[in-house]
């Protein structure tokens, strides 16, 4: 099925990239593995979740735009 | 004493998707729960011989996660102060906060993962596992079960529910899939995984088992049934609302939390405009609190109104129109129920084409007015009834029973 109408791509917050990569990548080159289980992958939705969370509590009091 | 030979152990989450398939998997499984708590509500529907991963964690055991939680936590402090570790552009927030907080939350969480593996191995040890079977693979408690049954071979299944309303490859966590097996609910959901990349031989088409419920007129309240649980008058136009909660695993539009309330204020307005009565069904990922918000938005507003959190079938059988914010399985229920829907959008998420028209708002009143049941929409988004039965057999094979 195909869609249409809003630009689905569009609407996402300017950090979104920034936020994903940081998110997947947290640990930098530390390898943090327990029993084979790659904990950095582990973490991702909690990370993704706490650099947003950072990002939208340094946007400016008052100003949601940016 | 029984002959018989032990059931073979399947290893799972538990929530709202899964408990349906409690009963009739422990037919064939002794079901173990990571959490304690869908150990007990399994116990609740009578489930015999239920295992909890809880059973399987002693004091050591959490000490010794700690221990090596704290290492990593050490590590991590250390590749900080050398300016080894970046976040990217996110480490210029607060003059770097984000990175100095990084290991104390990274501690916290390696804490209970490290934790829930070593339980999950004794398990492995003591009573063998013969498959995982979570119903989200995002989240820390699902994905250790999937990433722990790969690391040792066992097979992993996951059965989602709606992230395939975002766009494939958007860069959120909800277009990855961690699990061997997916059991996809319908040709769309399967559409949209081969989309993310997902190769076809790993998704079979099961549907979802908690719907199975909707194609069986007998356990539905009639619409009389439900619009008098609400106090709804004779007559009363029923204008539904079905609300939505922002993940912070992706930020659209800047400010979700205040297009979210603009939306409800948009469909207040035109409850207010149609005369109708109200009927506000929360999102189970919302916060309790938030019902209190809704009733006095529509106290407020002069209109009647109520607010559920739970009974779907009974809120989508009381409306004559359900208006849903963003698409959400709850719309696909109401399509399958028979109940007209209207998108009122949000960025980054769109139901597909074949499905409820939709509106940024300005235009809600007449969108509403011709809003239409689509069937093949429903069919296109779950497979159908008996999917209680068909995920059943897909978990039995796929751990080669």
């Amino acid at each position: 099925m195909e869609r249409s109408g809003d630009p689905l791509g569009t609407g996402a917050a300017a950090w979104q990239e920034a936020a994903q990569a940081a998110a997947r990548n947290w640990s930098g080159d530390l390898t943090v593995v327990y029993l084979g289980v790659d904990l950095v992958q582990t973490l991702e939705y909690v990370m993704a979740t706490q650099v947003n969370q950072a990002y939208l509590a340094d946007l400016p009091k008052g100003d949601s735009s940016e | 004493m029984s002959d018989e030979a032990p059931k073979p152990v399947l290893l799972m989450t538990g929530n709202l998707t899964l408990a349906p398939l409690f009963v009739p998997l422990a037919e064939h499984f002794r079901l173990a729960f990571a959490d304690d708590a869908f150990a007990k509500a399994a116990e609740g529907f009578d489930v015999k011989d239920v295992l909890s991963l809880a059973d399987f964690s002693g004091d050591t055991a959490v000490l010794d996660a700690k221990g090596q939680a704290m290492l990593a936590a050490a590590d991590l402090v250390e590749e900080v102060g050398n300016g080894k570790l970046t976040l990217g552009t996110a480490t210029k927030l607060h003059g770097q906060a984000l990175l100095r907080w990084l290991p104390v939350s990274a501690f916290e969480m390696l804490s209970m993962s490290i934790a829930r593996i070593s339980a999950c191995s004794v398990l492995q040890k003591k009573e063998g596992i013969a498959g995982v079977l979570v119903h989200e693979d995002v989240t820390p408690n699902g994905r250790v079960l999937a990433q722990f049954g790969n690391a040792m071979g066992i097979p992993t299944m996951h059965l989602p529910h709606a992230n395939h309303f975002l766009r494939p490859g958007s860069g959120d966590i909800h277009c990855t899939a961690v699990a061997e097996h997916l059991g996809v609910t319908g040709p769309y959901m399967r559409d949209w995984y081969s989309a993310c990349g997902v190769m076809d031989d790993r998704m079979t088409t099961v549907g979802m088992p908690r719907w199975d419920k909707l194609y069986d007129e007998e356990r539905l309240p009639s619409k009389a049934q439900a619009r008098n649980a609400f106090g709804i008058k004779d007559g009363e136009r029923v204008l539904g609302y079905g609300t939505t909660w922002f993940q912070v695993t992706s930020v659209w539009g800047d400010n979700p939390e205040a297009y979210l309330t603009e939306s409800l204020h948009t469909v207040i307005a035109a409850a207010k405009e149609t005369g109708a009565f109200l009927l506000l069904s929360m999102h189970p990922g919302e916060l309790e609190e938030q019902v209190n918000f809704y009733a006095q938005e529509i106290r407020g507003a002069g209109i009647r109104g109520a607010v559920a959190r739970a009974h779907p079938e009974h809120t989508l059988r009381a409306m004559d129109c359900l208006v849903s914010q963003g698409p959400s399985n709850f719309g696909i229920e109401a399509n399958i129920l028979g109940t007209p829907v209207v998108e009122l959008f949000v960025p980054g998420a769109r139901y597909p084409d074949g499905g409820p028209e939709g509106t940024w708002g300005k235009d809600l009143v007449s969108t509403i007015d011709r809003a239409t049941v689509h069937p093949g929409f429903a069919t296109a988004m779950n497979a159908g009834a008996s999917s209680i039965e068909r995920t059943v057999e897909w978990v039995r094979a796929t751990c080669s029973l």
